[in-house]
């Protein structure tokens, strides 16, 4: 009785090999690729193809905008603290939270500029198909309206209201 | 033939007819029967025991024989496999869904989970 109790566990602990040697195999490429890029520039390197001397190009622009992004965030978050402060004492827009309101825009519209440029600069070191794709990709993701949420849906309380004061 | 036969068969019928038991039966005897009987009925296994006891059983000299053991080794391998390929493409999934994510708020920190 003891060989088929053997064999058994024989099989079982090749099943469980098996399943471990493939599961690491299979997996240790992206463990290693994220050691070596880190997950933002992973995605980049295996979802676009860029190796070699492209990718040291893209990792270098991507250090530099990420830094002076966040200098940009630091002075847009300045600024909506500011702004903050000055609504909490004020009961109307004064010229102070006017020009605060306008520097914070300036700012937005200036960080979205240099987004763009950056996915342009991006785009241009990978190969044409590549850099087409990315570029459509990048845009789908930071272009989609900001406003959509404000609309109100039907069957929502504020289309309700917006109907209800249309009737007055 | 046939007379003599017959004969004997009454001759035996009598002296078996005459036998008789005279030793005692030991006290509670029948009790002890019934005792018995029930603690048969009260051990016997389930029915999944019983089926369980079947099946391995079976299992068991499927095991013995080469062509049974070969069986089972392969078909735990290929389950092994096939698990092991179906692990790590959850991982490749799920991997990829993070990378992606962690570049688009890397790049733009309004943004929501990015879509496919």
């Amino acid at each position: 009785m003891k060989r088929p109790w053997l064999i058994t566990l024989l099989g079982l602990a090749l099943a469980l090999s098996t399943t471990g040697v493939i599961y690491v195999s299979r997996t240790a490429p992206y463990r290693a690729l994220e050691a070596a890029c880190g997950p933002d520039l992973a995605w980049i390197k295996k979802e676009f193809h860029v190796a070699g001397p492209a990718f040291n190009g893209v990792r270098a622009l991507h250090e530099k905008y990420t830094a002076a992004c966040m200098e940009r965030c630091r002075q847009i978050d300045e600024k909506n603290r500011a702004l903050s402060a000055l609504l909490s004492v004020s009961t109307n827009v004064t010229p102070e939270i006017e020009q605060l309101l306008t520097d914070a825009a300036v700012l937005r519209k200036q960080c979205h500029v240099e987004m763009l440029g950056h996915f342009f600069e991006i785009s241009r070191l990978m190969a044409p198909e590549q850099g087409r794709r990315y570029l459509q990709w990048m845009q789908a993701q930071t272009l989609t309206s900001t406003h959509s949420t404000m609309i109100p849906q039907a069957g929502s309380k504020f289309s309700d209201d917006a109907r209800t004061l249309e009737h007055r | 033939m046939n007379s003599e036969h017959s004969v004997n068969d009454e001759d035996l019928s009598r002296l078996l007819q005459s036998w008789r038991v005279d030793t005692p039966l030991p006290p509670r005897f029948k009790e002890g029967v019934w005792r018995r009987i029930e603690r048969e009925n009260a051990s016997s296994p389930s029915l999944w025991q019983q089926c369980w006891e079947v099946f391995v059983g079976r299992a068991a000299g499927l095991l013995r024989q080469p062509v049974g053991a070969a069986t089972y080794l392969l078909a735990l391998l290929i389950a092994g496999a096939g698990m092991g390929y179906w692990s790590s493409a959850r991982f490749a999934n799920r991997t990829e869904e993070t990378w992606r994510t962690a570049y688009v708020q890397a790049v733009n920190p309004y943004s929501t989970a990015p879509e496919r």
